[in-house]
This record gives structure tokens, C-alpha cells and sequence, in this order.
């Protein structure tokens, strides 16, 4: 069996993003690094962006995810591949979380620095019950 | 006769307050025009007794109305 | 009374001069019409001169000379003497004169030095037998003092130009003196009263000595008396302590009328503080779980297609029955382990072997992501109820914050009233005034509760005076020797008490009237008859002017309202003390606009009807208005004019 994957990384670019005043004072403030890349993962899924990584570095450890993280990923990678086949390859799961991520950093990147301070948040809840009434939660 | 002028209503009040009782009602002006008469120090008291003397003679306790 | 004439011989610019007063017309009116420096306000001055040894109105030009006329002295020789010598001639009701003359000699030195050399004052009155006596000293001041009294010789020498003393010097306490003086009020209290008490104490004194009983009572009835007065007295300052406590607690609470409670208000905005602390605690907290509720749902919103999908996957497989997996991996490692099936117990061969360890592969990647699915299915779950119950829980988490943001904003909104109504204020100096109030709140309770227990314990001492005085009247009828003096002594009994009686009834009578007529002379003479709401005559004759608005004003009104004000005053004193000593009033309306110097000139021709008025003009006072009104009313009309060498002023007739 090949070996497991460790950790998940980011595009090393990406750190200095992550970092930026607004997303750790404001989009993305008090949240784990862990957190902080689901959350863009989250990002990047709903824009339907991802992109392959350049370079990469460890941002946090697999085994700091729980179940529902490691759900999350893997729904992310079983909508991606179309099948469940790709959850027995960790790996290739990571990929794709890393390449949403990857995107989805970029997007929230963007959005913080082109809107008044505290309006992302607001924008958010706003998209959120916009795209609570598109969903079919049944 | 006195060449001072006493206040009206003093005389006035005297003989409203008097109740009908000449004898102290005319005791009492003469009274004020001797004062009025001997401004500053004065031997008074024998004028004084002299004038009690006088009209408490024609006088009776219950005289006022 | 009322000054028939004036005579003056060297005083200041008059080297002689007569001024005589008849009366012609209906009204007693006189006027003198001088320009400044010919000697009219020194007419005043000569009065005053004459009546009470000063010069109170006395120009700081005329301060520099002497007394004694410039001419007189240049054509003095040296070491000889002259005189100045002033006579006011007054005339009573019966037509008696009485006249009052001071003399003062001067001596020439050869330095051209004056030095004075004596005065002599004198008053010659007729007595009752018609004989002409004089008055010299004390006696004579007494005559001046029943005439015009010094105390308040300004509300009838009325100087229009020295308004900034009115009120000043002449209040209160010396207003009534002599307010009792010119009624003769105090002819009953201080004569009457008490020279009779005096001789009724005389005669019980002398009762007293023929019976020891009867001195006894009567050493009790002066000890019930003593004591009586002795709480009397103490009620008097008791009543004086609380009108004086009470109206500092007015002066205070009008100077904290309209100034906000400081310490209520501060004690309100320690409260908002800690309320505005503690909402924005709670306020913060919400908005923290409202980003918490975005992050976490907000993920889970936005990957919902792939939870989803993955649900759906889960749900399949387990209707399919692939999950949990069918076969269980370790079971199949066993057996390739073992080399012998657990389940029939034969032994594997190779092939067989072989089978189990490509079964194991086959189920290990199925095994895996069965595996994978089934540990997905609580979370997918979880994360289906969480987005079901997002839109709720945040619009609860809304709410909350919607209602924490109304609150701190009114209670922001309360701060910045408190603190805009504490702005501009000293604060440490409303406290103090707080603090004042309240001292003088306590001093008038205590008075107040003092002065109840006083009345109580006067009621006491009267009970013993009137007891003392029974037993000392039984005594007194039983003894026949006394009997001649009892009655004297019930007779100067009644007699006392009459006298007290009126003068108690005209000292409030007095007082009445002066309020009552100061009013209405000042409403006829004010112009701006709307600003002013009352006029106040205290206990003590200090005046109050009430504005309109209802505080007292008189600090505050103008000079000719001052002049108004100040003549209605003497106006009331003339007629409610009853008494008709003259009124001269110089420089009448120099502070008085044209327009309304025919109301004065009104009132002035009207009081003239029944007192002597001399009045003192400027030409620039003597106005087509007042010429118009007073002119062909006037019984005497007089000019003076300075000779070509300005040492001497001359009266003329107009």
C-alpha cells in the first residue's frame, strides 16, 4: 500500500494570503490553519474553481482532522471523481481538497481586499440565505 | 397749646384701642403730647405721677366698654 | 410742616440770600431753576447744613473751598471774623413757626489762611403758653429729628444724581427706626410704654413695701415677667434665624433652578456605564457566534451538492447492503494465516490460498472506502441537521443583536444627555450649593422645631405672669391701705396695654400702607408696566421689586426705574407715616426720558396738593414737557444766577 499522506499542504504563494490582515483579523479570524483551508476549500467548491498546486508546504496535519473534516473532504472528492472509488486513494483526496483550497484562498483573497471592512461577512450571510432558498435541504 | 403735631392715627388708635374708656383714652394723649412737647431728657416721672394721680382719681376698673 | 423760608448769609456762593416759600395755589409747589455751579445743589447742601452740620451732596469743586464765601473773605481784613449762618423757617399746621439756625464764625489770618472758629446751632419754637424758647444741643437735634429725621433725611432731601446710594444706606433696619421716628410710633413705645411701665413698677414697688404678701406676688409677677420677656426674646431671634435660614434656601434654590442634580445624574451614568459594558459583552459574544454560525454552516452550505451526493452514495450502498462490507477482511487474513478455513475448517491449498489472497485485495479496496462511507454517515447527518437549522439560528442570533444594538444605542444616547446636561456646569460648585441648601434646610428645621417648643414654654410664662398678676391683684384688693394704689396700677395696667396695643396696630397698619402706596405710585410712574410684577415692603422696610417672571430685580433695573422706584418709596412714607415734612428733590429727572417726564411731572404736581414740594431744575430738565405740566401750577418760581465774578449766586424771581 502506498503511504498515507501526512498532512495537507497549500501552494506555498498561498501562505502570505492566508496571512493578510483581513482574513486573519476578520473573513477568517480565531480560526485554525485546518480550518481556515476547509473553509476556502468550501470557497473554491462553490465558485467552481480549483487549481493545481506549484509548490507546495505543509499547512496542517491529517490527523488533526476530525470525522466531519475528513467528511467534508471526501464528499468534496467522491463530487469531484463522480464516484466513491476515489476515497480509497487518500492521496488523490487530498489533491482535490488542496486544489479547491488552493483556489478558494485566491477568491476570498480578492473579496477582502476589494470590499469595506466587515462587509464580507455581511456579503456572505446574504449569499448564504440566498443560496439556503437554491438548495434543496430534503 | 402743643406746637407739635402728633401722628392721626396715633390719637386715632389710641381711642380705638381705648374701647369706649375716656378717662385712659385722654390720659394717654395728654401723655403723647407731653412727650411730644419735651423731646430728649426730661424730669417725666413726677409729671408722669402727677397725670396718673389725676385721671386714675375719675377712673373705675371695667370704665371701657 | 413746611419750610416757609430760607435764609442764608455767606454760605459758599450765597453772600445773602432769602428764599421765601408762600403758598398761592391750590398746590405747594415750588421750583428753582439753576444751571450747574450757581449753587443749587448747594441749597440742598445749606439744608443739610443747617438741620444736621454736614454737606452730603457737596461737589468735589466745592469740596476745595471754604465754607465761608469767596467775596466775604476777600474783602475781610485779617484777624477779623465772619460768619456763615443758615435759617430754615418752618411753619406747623397752627401757624406757629419753628426755625432752625446754625451759625459758624471764620477767622482771616494773614496768610489768607480761614480757620474756623465755632458753630452754634439752635432751635426757637413757642412753648405752650406762646413764650419763644430756644433749643440748644441735644434738645435741639430732638427738634430736627421730629422735623426730618438724619436717618432717612434722603427720602425728603431727594438727590435725583445720587441714586447709587438710595437703598444702600437707607434700609432696613434704619428705615424702620426712622419710619417709627416720623409716625412717632416710637413716642408709644419708647415713651409711653415704657416710661409708664417704669412708673407702674414704681407703683407696685411701693405696694409691695406696705405687705410682704403683696411683695412677694409681686417679686414673683417681675420674676414670670423677666422670664416671659427672656422667651420672647429668644423667639424673636429664633423667627429672625429661620427668615434668614429661609431665604438663603431661596437664594440656593434659585441659584439651582434649572442646574441638573449633579450627583443623581452621575449616580445614572456609573449605571449606564456598566450597562453599556455589559451589552456590548453581550453584544460582541452574539456577533462572535453569528461569525462562528457563518464559518461552520457557511462551509457546510457551500459544499452541500458534495454532501449531498456523498449522502446519497451512503444511502445507496446501504440499501444495496454494501455498507457495512459483507466480508470481513480480517476474517480472510485469518484463514490465509491459519492456512484452514474457520468456517468448515479444510485446509487452504495453494489454489486455494491464492483465491483468499486475491479475495483479501478485492475486499480491501471496497473494504476501505466501505469503510471510509460508514464513518461519513454520522457527520453527513449532522451536517444535514446543522443546515436545517442554520437559517433559525441565525436569525435568532440576528434578533439578539438587533435588540443589544437598540440598547446601547439609548443607552448611548441617555450618556450623551447627561453628559450635555452636566456640560458647562462646576460641578464641585453645585455640589457645594447643594450642600448649602441642605445646611440651611436643617438650621430652619431646627429653628422651626425650636421656636414650637418656645411658643409652648411662652404659653407656660404667660400662664405665670397672668397667675402672679391674680394673686398680686387679690392681694392688693385685700389690703385697704393699698387700695388707692391698686388702682393707680390697674390703671396704668390699661393704660399700657392700650398704648401697646396702637402701636402694634400702626406699625403693621404702617408698613401696609407704605407697600400698598409705593405700589401704586411706582405702577403710575413705570413705563414699562409689564416687566414688574410686585413691589414687597419686608418686616425690616428693606424692599423688594419682583420681576414679572417672578424673581427679585432690584439690582438689576435702570437708574431712572431706581429714581421711580425711590420716590414712589418716599411718596408712601410721606403719606402713610401721616406725618407732612416738605419734599425737595434736586435734579428731579435728569435720569428720566422726555417722554415719560409728564408722568413724573403728573405725580409731582399731585403730591403737591398735599405736601410742600420745592424742586431743584437744570435748565435742560425745565422741558417744554414739565414748563407745560408744572409752569402755571407752581406757587413759586425762582432762578439763580452767578455775578459777572462767579463768587456770588443771586435768587431771582421768575
Amino acid at each position: 500500500m502506498a503511504k498515507l499522506p501526512d498532512r495537507l499542504d497549500i501552494d506555498k504563494s498561498d501562505r502570505k494570503l492566508y496571512d493578510h490582515d483581513t482574513i486573519t483579523n476578520e473573513i477568517l479570524a480565531g480560526r485554525t490553519r485546518k480550518e481556515q483551508f476547509l473553509f476556502a476549500m468550501a470557497v473554491g467548491f462553490k465558485n467552481e474553481v480549483k487549481r493545481p498546486l506549484d509548490s507546495r508546504e505543509g499547512f496542517f496535519l491529517a490527523k488533526d482532522m476530525r470525522s466531519e473534516d475528513e467528511a467534508l473532504i471526501d464528499s468534496v472528492a467522491i463530487h469531484d471523481m463522480g464516484s466513491a472509488e476515489v476515497l480509497s486513494d487518500r492521496k488523490a483526496v487530498f489533491r482535490i481538497a488542496e486544489e479547491y483550497a488552493h483556489a478558494g484562498i485566491k477568491v476570498l483573497y480578492d473579496e477582502a481586499t476589494s470590499v469595506q471592512p466587515g462587509s464580507f461577512l455581511k456579503k456572505l450571510e446574504l449569499e448564504l440565505f440566498s443560496l439556503l432558498d437554491s438548495l434543496n435541504l430534503e | 397749646m402743643s406746637s407739635v403735631k402728633i401722628n392721626e392715627r396715633i390719637l386715632e388708635g389710641i381711642t380705638k384701642n381705648s374701647g369706649g374708656d375716656e378717662v385712659i383714652k385722654d390720659f394717654l394723649i395728654n401723655l403723647i403730647y407731653e412727650e411730644a412737647d419735651h423731646p430728649g431728657q426730661w424730669w417725666w416721672k413726677d409729671t408722669y405721677k402727677k397725670l396718673i394721680d389725676r385721671f386714675s382719681a375719675d377712673w373705675e376698673v371695667g370704665d371701657e366698654n | 410742616m413746611r419750610i416757609e423760608k430760607i435764609f442764608l448769609r455767606n454760605y459758599r456762593q450765597f453772600r445773602q440770600a432769602e428764599i421765601t416759600f408762600r403758598r398761592r395755589h391750590d398746590t405747594d409747589l415750588h421750583f428753582i431753576i439753576g444751571t450747574n455751579g450757581t449753587g443749587k445743589t448747594n441749597l440742598l447742601n445749606a439744608i443739610n447744613w443747617c438741620l444736621y452740620g454736614d454737606e452730603p451732596h457737596l461737589s468735589k469743586d466745592s469740596q476745595q473751598l471754604p465754607l465761608l464765601n469767596l467775596k466775604t473773605v476777600d474783602r475781610m481784613d485779617v484777624g477779623k471774623e465772619n460768619e456763615v449762618a443758615v435759617e430754615v423757617w418752618t411753619e406747623t399746621e397752627h401757624g406757629e413757626y419753628i426755625t432752625f439756625k446754625r451759625r459758624a464764625v471764620f477767622r482771616k489770618h494773614n496768610d489768607r489762611k480761614i480757620t474756623h472758629e465755632g458753630t452754634k446751632f439752635e432751635v426757637t419754637f413757642n412753648d405752650e403758653k406762646g413764650n419763644t424758647k430756644i433749643a440748644t444741643d441735644e434738645d435741639a437735634i430732638t427738634w430736627v429729628e421730629r422735623f426730618v429725621p438724619k436717618g432717612i433725611r434722603e427720602f425728603f432731601f431727594f438727590d435725583g444724581e445720587r441714586l447709587d446710594n438710595y437703598f444702600k444706606e437707607a434700609t432696613g433696619q434704619n428705615i424702620r427706626h426712622a419710619v417709627f421716628q416720623i409716625s412717632q410710633i416710637d413716642l408709644l413705645e419708647n415713651c409711653v410704654e415704657r416710661k409708664l411701665q417704669d412708673t407702674l413698677d414704681d407703683l407696685r414697688k411701693e405696694a409691695g413695701k406696705t405687705s410682704p404678701k403683696i411683695e412677694g406676688a409681686r417679686t414673683e409677677l417681675e420674676q414670670a415677667k423677666n422670664k416671659l420677656d427672656e422667651i420672647e426674646k429668644r423667639i424673636k431671634e429664633c423667627k429672625t434665624q429661620i427668615e434668614v435660614a429661609k431665604n438663603k434656601v431661596a437664594e440656593f434654590g434659585d441659584k439651582l433652578k434649572g442646574v441638573p442634580d449633579i450627583e443623581a445624574l452621575e449616580e445614572e451614568r456609573c449605571k449606564i456605564e456598566t450597562s453599556l459594558k455589559e451589552t456590548k459583552e453581550l453584544l460582541g459574544a452574539k456577533e462572535e457566534e453569528k461569525k462562528s454560525l457563518l464559518h461552520e454552516s457557511g462551509s457546510i452550505l457551500m459544499l452541500w451538492p458534495a454532501i449531498k451526493r456523498a449522502t446519497q452514495i451512503v444511502e445507496e450502498k446501504k440499501r444495496n447492503q454494501e455498507i457495512p462490507p459483507p466480508v470481513d477482511k480480517r476474517f480472510l487474513e485469518e484463514v490465509l494465516r491459519n492456512k484452514s478455513c474457520r468456517v468448515c475448517g479444510r485446509s487452504l491449498d495453494d489454489s486455494s490460498s491464492k483465491q483468499v489472497q486475491e479475495l483479501i485485495k478485492e475486499v480491501e479496496t471496497s473494504s476501505e472506502i466501505a469503510q471510509r462511507l460508514v464513518q461519513m454517515e454520522i457527520p453527513l447527518y449532522q451536517f444535514r441537521e446543522r443546515a436545517g437549522k442554520y437559517k433559525e439560528q441565525m436569525e435568532d442570533i440576528t434578533r439578539n443583536i438587533t435588540r443589544y444594538e437598540k440598547t446601547l444605542t439609548e443607552i448611548t444616547q441617555r450618556k450623551e444627555q447627561i453628559d450635555s446636561q452636566m456640560a458647562g456646569y462646576d460641578e464641585k460648585l453645585i455640589r457645594e450649593w447643594y450642600r448649602e441648601r441642605t445646611k440651611f434646610e436643617d438650621l430652619r428645621d431646627q429653628n422651626q422645631r425650636q421656636l414650637g417648643g418656645l411658643l409652648v414654654m411662652k404659653q407656660g410664662a404667660e400662664g405665670a405672669v397672668e397667675k402672679w398678676q391674680k394673686e398680686l391683684d387679690t392681694e392688693l384688693k385685700k389690703e385697704e391701705k393699698v387700695k388707692g394704689l391698686t388702682k393707680k396700677i390697674a390703671f396704668c395696667e390699661r393704660a399700657v396695654d392700650v398704648a401697646r396695643s396702637t402701636r402694634e396696630a400702626i406699625m403693621k397698619e404702617t408698613r401696609e400702607r407704605v407697600e400698598v402706596e409705593t405700589k401704586r405710585q411706582f405702577f403710575r410712574l413705570v413705563w414699562k408696566k409689564e416687566t414688574f410684577g410686585d413691589i414687597r415692603i419686608k418686616a425690616d422696610y428693606g424692599i423688594d421689586l419682583i420681576h414679572s417672571m417672578g424673581y427679585e430685580c432690584l439690582g438689576s433695573i435702570s437708574a431712572g426705574e431706581r429714581e421711580m422706584l425711590a420716590l414712589s418709596f418716599t411718596l408712601a412714607l410721606h403719606q402713610a407715616s401721616g406725618f407732612d415734612s416738605p419734599l425737595l428733590i434736586d435734579t428731579p429727572v435728569a435720569r428720566i426720558s422726555d417722554v415719560n417726564r409728564e408722568n413724573f411731572a403728573k405725580v409731582l404736581c399731585e403730591v403737591s396738593t398735599i405736601k410742600q414740594t420745592i424742586l431743584l431744575f437744570t435748565p435742560d430738565e425745565y422741558s417744554e414737557e414739565i414748563s407745560r405740566y408744572l409752569g402755571g401750577r407752581a406757587s413759586g418760581r425762582y432762578s439763580l444766577k452767578l455775578t459777572s465774578d462767579e463768587n456770588e449766586a443771586k435768587v431771582e424771581v421768575r
